[in-house]
């Protein structure tokens, strides 16, 4: 039987889609693949933190479509649509081919060889670091970036050019998830995982618009409730009405800033009730407040909570929330079988984001909801390597490799001796946060950054303040990425970089997994995987600097090819080296182990046996985590044995409501809130050049809730302006009921300079995690215009 | 010429109305369903842009929960593939 190739593609469709369900399609549809000759290969989605498993197709080496594949586990064979169309970045005409130079930023780029761009690269930064010091340059990553780039990245500024000023956007992200979940289970990142939504019987989300952010999971969490209408339970908390609310059994809209009070509530509501698990709290948990986390006893926890009754606290809140409403949300949050919180930016980005963060997690302790199946508090994240590369590989100032505090000299010692470095090679002090990195450019005190996948010229909040300070000629701005972006208009040097499946390397999702894509196609020109041009950058350093221990942070990866050898040999060191003995262990996980291991593998797994199992779906359970096993100390369950707890224990918070730090005033009377739309994807670079994603939301706009928009006039599509203490944007208006009524929200993808909302928040951030309150600022809402033919922009 | 494989969700009491009402569209081939209110469907456009109408008008239909995309393929030529 002749078969189309568009009969193929349509069988590959229909057997994509049922193989998703579990329903065998009729033979004569499955047996029509048989004869197909096209490559699928498999790897990660690019995008967000879910970690979706896909398979790209190849023929003729070009890649022609993207599936799902029935059994990940991650994603069961759904993608969403940004997923399905990402791998259109692969050949596009946009694409950065060629290294670009100028020396000043005045003057246009022009195209230079590898080898001219290698040596201009290592010269800005040894010509710095000579003149100014050491802290005086500095790199900023991704949680894009494979785990294999950010390690020999932050190896270079550490180990070579003794400096910590080593970040990554992540910070602007998940900082918060990491000081929450380290100050209150004593280790970073979920216990459990995806697994635990097909088991749980309530769902707390706040701060997340789960539905859109991350629509792979929400599908599962909705098919989850469509399952058992009766007895799963939703909540969502969020002061905007957003798609993941359709299906809340609950939604409670809460005046933007009042979530401490919310939760704080919540608990109290658990304590009055006694619905709290008293063996659990006996056996695991301790109380603690303030700065020096001074232990304290239930009974003055207890007191703590006294002011944040239900009809107090529903009326800080606002919104639709009631004393009842509160108090129903507590009892299912405390009685369920199983309860999965998840947040997202809306908890994260705020200047309390670490005691929100807190507060959640206080509640699973309270109720002994962590630990057991259906049970977790699961912090979601936006990038497909926050977690893997960023947080478990060194990407933040304060951390090194496997988890370590750079302010800990046993711990700076271990890094120093796995890199065969001279002992004291690392500074003691952190580096620069990413707020002070860029302010640190404005004021000259950085001269020299390395921008590697990301674009802080348009993610930073209050952004026009820090653009000021790289347009200036006296820092020298090294971008890699793979299109043109806002900040590759700062940029001195322009290197081209391989794109994800054009090159090889592991991805770490939100659930401790971590996964392998190799390479199935070539880049496009000259790009190059970073590990390749990190590395030939060292070498010409090392001449540079004339400092032959530059020379041995890469020696062992020299003359390696860069599409596997490579990254495996720095893979290798990382895992056997740094994790070993850390709760992040990976050693199990080699690369042929992640090759065989379709899923990946979930840390700890401390041996190949272990990783080959999928490694550990439970931390901290004895049976099913080999670390809780062999580092218990009582014939309890759960050990928790997290390295920033010394007492093995969980600790429940006492962390007060505290405002954030900007709040509507006369002169600024609504809050903007900022956040992500289902077709985009951070800023636009990647999913702006796909025109199926670009055309469903061209531009973004500013949702007002329909009675302000009446006592303002605006009517749906007219131009407003947004003001803030710091800038304006100009959008289209969008009159809708998501909004809580006061309140402004704009999306935050738009490249067009009148449209880039990060001109208009703020740049203030925690205290702890150092993550700034994007999500909360004051500004003035007005018409400026009836509706204006508006066009989509990209650089 | 996109090819689109699509789980097409709707409350199971509601399935048989809404199997009903993709069978009229246009550009829709349904392959199963799996008793849950999930349908298995092929959508076939003659433009990029035509997917992407069409997707958009699939998510807007009274009955429909969600469209989840499973596989899209680009390119979907009738060149044969000279298999037998």
């Amino acid at each position: 039987m002749k078969q189309s190739r568009r009969d193929f593609l349509k069988t590959s469709a229909a057997l994509s889609a049922a193989s998703y369900l579990g329903v065998q399609l009729p033979d004569t549809v499955s047996s029509a693949l048989a004869a197909e000759g096209d490559s699928w290969h498999r790897g990660t989605c690019r995008l967000c933190g879910v970690g979706c498993r896909v398979e790209l197709g190849v023929r003729s080496g070009k890649p022609f479509a993207i599936r799902g594949v029935a059994d990940a586990r991650t994603n069961y064979g759904f993608l969403c649509m940004k997923g399905m169309y990402f791998w259109h970045c692969i050949g596009h005409t946009d694409r950065l081919t060629h290294p670009l130079y100028r020396a000043k930023k005045s003057e246009a780029f022009k195209q230079i060889s590898w080898d001219e761009a290698l040596d201009i690269a290592a010269t800005a930064f040894a010509d710095v670091v000579k003149t100014h010091g050491s802290d005086a340059v500095a790199y900023y990553g991704s949680g894009q970036c494979l785990t294999e780039e950010t390690y020999l990245f932050q190896k270079i500024m550490r180990g070579g050019l003794k400096t910590n000023n080593v970040e990554g956007n992540p910070r602007l992200c998940m900082a918060s998830a990491v000081g929450g979940y380290l100050s209150s289970f004593g280790a970073d990142e979920p216990i459990g995982g995806y697994s635990d939504l097909e088991k749980a019987h309530c769902f707390f989300i706040i701060g997340s618009n789960t539905a859109e952010a991350h629509p792979v999971l929400f599908r599962r969490i909705m098919r989850r409730k469509l399952d058992n209408p009766d007895t799963v339970k939703v909540i969502n908390a969020d002061p905007r009405v957003s798609q993941t609310s359709r299906i809340a059994d609950k939604h409670l809209q809460f005046k933007p800033g009042s979530d401490l009070s919310l939760l704080n509530a919540m608990a109290k509501v658990i304590i009055d009730e006694k619905l709290y698990d008293t063996d659990f709290l006996a056996n695991y948990a301790v109380f603690r407040q303030g700065a020096e986390s001074t232990e304290v006893t239930f009974s003055e926890y207890v007191k703590f909570l006294e002011p944040y009754t239900p009809e107090a606290v529903a009326k800080i809140c606002g919104g639709n929330i009631s004393a009842d409403d509160i108090r129903e949300v507590a009892r299912w949050f405390a009685n369920s079988k199983g309860t999965v919180s998840l947040w997202c930016m809306g908890i994260n980005q705020r200047i309390q984001g670490v005691w929100a963060n807190n507060l959640i997690n206080n509640l699973h302790i309270l109720t002994g909801q962590l630990c057991k199946e259906g049970a977790d508090s699961l912090s979601l994240t936006g990038q497909p390597n926050a977690c893997g590369g960023v947080r478990e590989a060194g990407g933040l100032c304060h951390i090194l490799p496997g988890h370590r505090p750079v302010d800990n000299e046993k711990m700076r010692n271990q890094v120093e001796e796995a890199w065969g470095v001279p002992i004291g090679r690392i500074p003691a002090k952190p580096g620069r946060h990413t707020m002070d990195m860029f302010a640190a450019i404005n004021s000259g005190a950085i001269r020299a950054i390395w921008v590697n996948c990301t674009s802080p010229a348009q993610s930073l909040p209050n952004c026009d303040l820090y653009i000021k300070g790289m347009e200036k000629d006296d820092c020298f701005i090294i971008c890699t990425d793979i299109f043109p972006t806002r900040t590759t208009e700062l940029a001195n040097l322009i290197l081209p970089a391989a794109f994800h499946f054009e090159k090889t390397g592991v991805y770490g999702c939100t659930e401790r997994r971590s996964q392998i894509t190799l390479k199935a196609v070539d880049a496009p020109g000259e790009a190059k995987p970073e590990v390749w041009i990190v590395r030939e950058w060292a070498k010409r350093l090392a001449v540079k600097l004339d400092d032959p221990v530059i020379a041995h942070c890469v020696k062992d990866f020299d003359n390696l090819e860069e599409d596997y050898a490579l990254p495996r040999a720095i893979w290798d060191e990382y895992t056997q080296k740094l994790t070993a003995g850390r709760d992040s262990d990976l050693r199990g996980a080699s690369y042929p182990v992640l090759e065989r291991m379709a899923d990946g593998v979930q840390w700890p797994a401390l041996t190949e046996e272990q990783a080959l199992t999928g490694g550990t779906v439970k931390k901290f359970v004895k049976g099913l985590d080999p670390l809780a096993d062999s580092l218990s100390q009582n014939d309890l369950p759960y050990q928790f044995y997290g390295p920033a707890h010394a007492d093995r224990k969980l600790w429940v918070w006492l962390r007060a409501q505290a405002d954030p730090s900007e709040v509507p005033d006369a002169e600024y009377p609504f809050y903007l809130s900022t956040g992500r739309i289902i077709d985009h994807w951070h800023t636009m670079s990647m999913t702006g050049r796909v025109p199926e994603l670009l055309r469903a939301n061209p531009y973004a706009h500013v949702e007002i809730n329909p009675e302000d928009a009446k006592e303002l006039g605006v009517q749906p599509g007219d131009m407003v302006e947004i003001r803030s203490r710091r800038g304006s944007n100009l959008l289209p208006a969008k009159i809708y009921e998501g909004p809580m009524k006061g309140m402004v929200f704009a999306y935050w993808h738009d490249q067009e300079k009148s449209r880039m909302i990060n001109r208009v928040t703020k740049d203030d951030y925690d205290p702890g995690s150092k993550e700034p309150e994007f999500k909360i600022c004051a500004v003035q809402i007005r018409r400026v215009a009836g509706p204006k033919p508006i066009k989509p922009f990209l650089l | 010429m996109p090819v689109a494989g699509a789980v097409i969700s709707t409350r199971q009491e509601r399935a048989e109305i809404l199997l009903a009402a993709l069978r009229a569209c246009p550009g829709v081939d349904i392959y199963g369903e799996d008793g849950k209110g999930n349908i298995i469907a092929v959508l076939e456009a003659a433009s990029k842009d035509e997917m992407e109408a069409l997707v958009r008008r699939l998510e807007a239909m009274d009955e429909v929960l969600h469209v989840g995309i499973t596989f899209l393929a680009a390119d979907g030529n009738s060149t044969d593939t000279g298999s037998e």
